[in-house]
This record gives C-alpha cells, sequence and structure tokens, in this order.
C-alpha cells in the first residue's frame, strides 16, 4: 500500500552528507551524549527531516527520513481504508 | 520549535534526559530506537501528524509542500492497515531497522517513465504495450 503524503514547506531539513559531516566534527560530543544513530542526532539538531541522493545506482531517487511526525500531512482517506479493513 | 539540543544542553545534561525517558520506555527495542524515541520526545516530533482530503493535499502541494510516499506492506499476522493506522494515528514508532538512521522512511514521486526502463525493462515494455491499447487512435 503506498501512503502518500506532504512534508510541510517551512520544514527543516538538511543534506545527508552535510549531516555526516557534522556527526564527524562533533562525535565526541554526540557520543559522550549517547547518541550515535544519524535520526537521532538530526532530531537532537532540530530538523525536521533529512535526505539523500543517488542512494541506488541507476536511479535518480532521493531517500526522505522525516524524524518530525508532526512535519508531516497525511492523506486522510487511507486512515479511513485502515479503520474499515480493521473493523 | 525544535531546538538544537546540542546547544541548549550540557553533554551530562542531554545524556541524563535521554536516559530518563529510555528507561521509562518499556518496549523490546534496539537501544539506538529507544534513543531515538526520547530525543523526538523532548523535541515534541512524535505528536500525531495532519490529515487532510486528497484535494487538500493537491492544494498544499501546489504552494510548495514536498510531495512524499511511504510504501507500507504487511508483515507475519500482521495486516497493513495496522501498520498504516498506527503511523498515521498511533504512538511514533522509532522503528529496529535503519540503513541511514531511525525515522519514517519517505520516497518522492516520479513519472513511471523515468523509472521503469532501467530498473523494471520488462514492466517497461508490459507498460509501453498497455499503453498503446488504450490509445483510441
Amino acid at each position: 500500500m503506498i501512503v502518500r503524503c506532504a512534508l510541510k514547506r517551512d520544514s527543516r531539513i538538511v543534506e545527508y552528507d552535510d549531516l555526516h559531516a557534522f556527526c564527524r566534527e562533533n562525535r565526541n560530543r554526540a557520543a559522550n551524549a549517547g547518541i550515535k544513530d544519524f535520526g537521532a542526532i538530526a532530531a537532537a539538531l532540530g530538523f525536521d527531516a533529512y535526505v539523500r541522493e543517488n542512494i541506488e545506482a541507476g536511479i535518480d531517487e532521493k531517500v526522505w527520513v522525516v524524524v518530525n511526525r508532526n512535519a508531516l500531512t497525511f492523506q486522510r482517506e487511507v486512515l479511513q481504508y485502515a479503520r474499515q479493513v480493521l473493523s | 520549535m525544535a531546538q538544537d539540543l546540542f546547544h541548549l544542553l550540557s553533554t551530562n545534561e542531554l545524556k541524563k534526559e535521554i536516559g530518563t525517558l529510555v528507561a521509562k520506555d518499556k518496549r523490546t527495542l534496539p537501544e539506538n530506537s529507544k534513543i531515538f524515541a526520547a530525543i523526538a520526545h523532548m523535541q515534541k516530533f512524535d505528536q500525531l501528524p495532519d490529515l487532510v482530503g486528497y484535494k487538500e493535499l493537491n492544494a498544499l502541494i501546489a504552494v510548495g509542500h514536498i510531495e512524499l510516499n511511504r510504501g507500507m506492506t504487511a508483515t507475519k499476522g500482521v495486516p497493513v492497515a495496522l501498520y498504516v493506522r498506527e503511523l498515521l494515528i498511533g504512538a511514533m514508532y522509532p522503528g529496529t531497522l535503519s540503513s541511514i538512521g531511525n525515522g519514517i522512511y519517505l520516497a518522492t514521486t516520479q513519472p513511471t517513465k523515468l523509472i521503469l526502463p532501467d530498473a523494471f525493462p520488462r514492466l517497461s515494455k508490459i507498460a509501453e504495450n498497455t499503453l498503446r491499447m488504450m490509445n483510441p487512435a
């Protein structure tokens, strides 16, 4: 099933490579706080999402990782369908 | 508004705050997932998303919101509808598998012709034939 949504236009978004660079520069600080995961670091920095391009060879596809669920707006109809199936 | 916790709190304060929330989290999750959930809670990132109808979502996308899609499938004994319901109105589940970090993985929308020729050559051929049959000319 495909769930359609939209990331709010005022969301704070960071490129994966920039996030990676931050992790390299601040690895001791993050590690001392017990944070190792990229998603956790992005959330701790206050970003809503991060995006990575060219994740798979031959496909011009971006992968978005949203760490703030509240930054998303979902299409309601899919929830109505889910409720019908589960009732 | 979310803040930069690395600047807002000292390393020890941040570690203590995360540790307190992780200790309260009784779910069977990897440590990294619980840490992500703790930070999401501190930033209020685990709140419910907005829900709108098809036309309203189209209108939002038209004014600059970024259209994204999430492919979901059932797993052993768990129907996909349950995952969908939890994603939209349930507790935020940080997940256990993450290739580039914890979070909600989403993909952009692309015209089918950009994807099919390289990734699925056989499907591309079927699509070509299907289009030909559907063309009234």
